[in-house]
């Protein structure tokens, strides 16, 4: 039996960090299955009782990860998908013409929870799909975080106030939440001690430059903030009875 | 000689109905404006106007959707929450007294003492669109400031619209007895709860829809000197009647006084036209085979039929290419997952 934690950029922090915490290499195999852009289609299956990635890259990288085409039900898998929110908080919606009711001041469009609701299942859909296709298929399956959101971060490089992504932010992460706990599935949040009274990541924790591209990084998070998920990883999955 | 002599063909009942195919009746729709691309078209109305609506956007008008959904809300759950039906968000305004006080909301001439209707869980419904929220809004608050910008909305629609696009659904109503505002249901049906001492059945008459058809006519040309009106009878049936009458007398007695009504209209105003889309659907001559197997609801087929006469009567505005062939009539295609129909909630409640 094999631990595994996939899913999509933000398990490149775990990565980095699996040097820093002893016995992680043992303990834990880590590795992305591709871009969140990806989450937005449909991405996988059950063929056979199986669960496959019907998502080309994801599918790839899944074989050459695991050497297998399907999800073994004899592994633990640790999905860290469902808590990036990037795609709907870039929406130019939220750079001024409009906000989360509660926020909005009296010349933006308030945006009710039911329609930001519905935008945030949308977009977590297929998410959903895949951990509820492993948990049904027989794989013992857990979600993992992916980082905090980041005050300086890619939404709010493009004028994303705030408060508007923090609001957003924690109304998809309490959505994801419960639909996790309505199905039995455990979550493994990220570390406290990593962000602010906000929310947001602190910045020692967040990821400065993407090396291979020598380009700031404006949304994961460092190789500190990885080691400390990936030692609540180990903690988490010490407690399954599988 | 005599004055039907020179009358043509389509003044004859022989061959103009009798002797024609239903689908062929030519000539029952001649504009008196043109409608075209270049007009801008504001619609609303009952449940069927939501169908023209559709019509004008997939066929390219330019259609003014001043409450267009956000981004990222997918397609499916538009509906379901107003959006993408109507030139707002104001859901379906069965009534002219509706689109009356509807604008008199707007312009802040007239606030209903009916604010809200909060439900045993708490989720808040605004009594003039109780479905716009298919849960019910979070708070009154959350409902206080939907419905600001909702009615800020409304208010820039008259001043940008060329043509006023509006389908007649009913004559009955319930009132609000404290200061006469219309719902646009029964309290205690989609949401709000029933009291005889709060709410009253309203069937308007003639005179009183033609009052109101005159008076919302005045409040746009006051705005917009150039607005044209294009007025339509819807021809789907009352689901109940709140009368002591059979439902089928009720409803012809309603589509009978909102039909006169709309052709006093077109008589007496030059920018008034009326399109019959009742007619085209419901007259007997057609055999009720637009109509689904309830007899109530209109199939694909026989929207596709009325908005075919009617871009067909607009040269140049064409049949949109992937409007369903009428030869398809007999198929049993239901539409009315796609139109949201408050109305159609009162089935729930029939004995």
């Amino acid at each position: 039996m094999t631990v595994y934690v996939g899913g999509n950029s933000h398990c490149g922090a775990l990565k980095l960090g699996m040097p820093l915490v002893k016995g992680a290499d043992e303990a834990l195999t880590v590795n992305a299955f591709g871009g969140n852009t990806l989450e937005a289609e449909p991405f996988s299956e059950i063929r056979d009782g199986r669960v496959e990635f019907t998502s080309r890259p994801y599918a790839k990288t899944l074989q050459s990860f695991t050497g297998k085409g399907y999800f073994d039900s004899d592994d633990i898998w640790g999905i860290c998908q469902g808590t990036h929110y990037n795609r709907f908080l870039k929406n130019p919606l939220w750079r001024g013409p409009a906000a989360p009711s509660a926020i909005a001041t009296p010349k933006q469009r308030p945006i009710s929870d039911g329609v930001l609701d519905a935008i945030i299942e949308a977009d977590q859909a297929h998410v959903r799909t895949f951990i509820g296709q492993l948990k049904k298929t027989g794989v013992p399956v857990f979600a993992v975080s992916c980082a905090p959101v980041r005050r300086d971060g890619s939404a709010a490089g493009l004028g994303v106030p705030p408060e508007v992504i923090l609001a957003i932010s924690s109304r998809a992460r309490d959505q994801f939440l419960a639909w996790l706990e309505a199905h039995d599935i455990a979550f493994v949040g990220p570390p406290p001690e990593t962000m602010d009274a906000d929310g947001f990541l602190l910045p020692e924790y967040c990821q400065g430059m993407i090396e291979k591209l020598g380009l700031p990084d404006p949304v994961h998070a460092n190789a500190a903030y990885g080691a400390l998920m990936v030692q609540r990883i180990m903690d988490h999955v010490k407690t399954m009875a599988v | 000689m005599n004055p039907y002599s020179n009358q043509p063909p389509k003044a004859f009942w022989r061959r103009a109905v009798s002797d024609v195919s239903p689908m062929e009746i030519a000539d029952i729709y001649e504009p008196r404006f043109k409608v075209d691309k270049s007009m801008r078209i504001v619609a609303a109305g009952s449940c069927f106007a939501q169908h023209i609506g559709s019509e004008f956007k997939k066929r390219g008008f330019h259609f003014i959707d001043a409450e267009p959904a956000p981004d990222g809300l997918p397609d499916k759950k538009q509906h379901d929450f107003g959006f993408d039906m109507y030139s707002a968000r104001f859901g379906n305004l069965y009534s002219v007294r509706q689109l009356v006080q509807l604008f008199a909301r707007a312009s802040g001439d007239f606030k209903p003492k009916e604010v809200a209707w909060v439900e045993a869980d708490g989720r808040v419904r605004d009594p003039f669109r109780p479905s716009i929220e298919p849960d019910g809004f979070a708070s009154l608050p959350e409902m206080r400031r939907d419905r600001a910008y909702h009615l800020g909305r409304v208010r820039t629609l008259l001043r940008r619209a060329d043509v006023f696009v509006f389908t007649f659904g009913l004559t009955e109503a319930w009132e609000c007895v404290a200061d006469g505002a219309i719902l646009p249901t029964c309290p205690g049906t989609v949401g709000g709860t029933f009291d005889a001492r709060k709410y009253r059945f309203k069937n308007f008459t003639y005179p009183e829809v033609w009052e109101d058809a005159e008076s919302f006519i005045k409040l746009a040309l006051s705005i917009n000197p150039d607005m044209k009106f294009l007025f339509t009878v819807s021809p789907v049936p009352l689901t109940a009647t709140a009368t002591d009458d059979h439902v089928l007398s009720a409803t012809v007695y309603s589509k009978s006084v909102l039909r006169a009504v709309c052709g006093d209209l077109r008589a007496k105003y030059p920018m008034v036209d009326y399109f019959p889309s009742f007619e085209l659907v419901s007259s007997h001559p057609m055999r009720a085979m637009y109509f689904m197997p309830n007899l109530r609801s209109v199939a694909t087929a026989g929207v596709a039929q009325v908005m075919n006469v009617f871009f067909k009567a607009h040269q140049g505005a064409g049949v949109a290419e992937d409007a369903p062939v009428i030869a398809k009539a007999a198929a049993v295609e239901d539409t009315s997952d796609d139109v949201v129909c408050d109305e159609a909630i009162l089935e729930a409640f029939g004995r």
